[in-house]
């Protein structure tokens, strides 16, 4: 395989998740009936028409073919993805990801900059993968990116950070 | 035989009730106990005297170690753990 040098190389294959399904149509749902019911016409039009479009972007994203099948940890910092439509590529895990032991959401970067999220709620993976790729994820160490978009976010929230740490730079 | 049973006293100890801890702490122990220094050894079966929440503190980087001998160890399972 393309990353077959990496003999220990650990492949999360994340299926589609009902629990995500279900979060992301309440919140669509939601926000399109307090478009249409709360704001004027000529406002709630363009609205409607951006968040259709980006809830398409989503469902592309989470369930059709641009859903990541195959998530691999290779050497420290590098992870490859494989797209549904079978398109491969080498992306890091930047800050802002949030590990958390019911949901795992990983903004992933890939070379040119382009940034995505991999929600991966409890029923995406089976839970023993799961259970390892969080493990893997705390033991990393600092996030393979600097960026710290949330500099200013809660202590509460912060618990769910990826760890920073001397122990776990390479 | 001593020793052996210690070893087993020790793997015995890595079962935790987190599993991600059990996960963490017997790869940790299946790979790499057998070529620990005896002062590692000492620091390690100390470190199974934590509770959980503070043990999985430690490990997943939200406290800093103690010392350098803890640290080293801690270091070591984490090492462990991405390979």
């Amino acid at each position: 395989m393309w990353y077959g040098k990496f003999e220990s190389a650990r492949v999360f294959e994340p299926r589609p998740s009902r629990q995500l399904l279900i979060s992301l149509t309440l919140l669509y749902a939601a926000t399109l009936a307090l478009v249409v019911l709360m704001l004027p016409l000529w406002l709630a039009l363009p609205l409607l028409g951006l968040l259709l479009w980006r809830g398409g972007r989503d469902w592309q994203c989470h369930y059709g073919h641009r859903r990541i099948v195959r998530l691999v940890a290779g050497a420290p910092g590098r992870w490859f993805v494989h797209q549904a439509d079978g398109i491969r590529q080498e992306v890091t895990v930047a800050a802002a990801s949030v590990v958390h032991s019911r949901l795992l959401m990983l903004m992933l970067v890939n070379a040119n900059g382009w940034r995505g999220p991999l929600v991966l709620p409890r029923d995406a993976l089976a839970a023993e993968a799961h259970r390892r790729l969080r493990v893997l994820l705390w033991c990393r160490g600092e996030p393979d990116t600097q960026e710290d978009e949330f500099a200013g976010e809660t202590r509460w929230w912060r618990q769910f950070r990826l760890p920073r740490g001397s122990a776990g730079r390479e | 035989m001593d020793a052996e049973r210690e070893q087993a006293r020790l793997r015995w100890m890595c079962r935790r009730g987190m599993k991600e801890l059990d996960q963490l702490l017997l790869g940790f122990f299946d790979a790499r106990y057998a070529t620990l220094e005896p002062l590692a050894r000492q620091r390690f079966a100390e470190l199974l005297e934590w509770q959980d929440p503070e043990l999985a503190a430690l490990l997943f980087g939200r406290m800093a170690p103690p010392d350098t001998e803890c640290a080293d160890v801690v270091r070591q399972i984490r090492e462990c753990a991405r390979f």
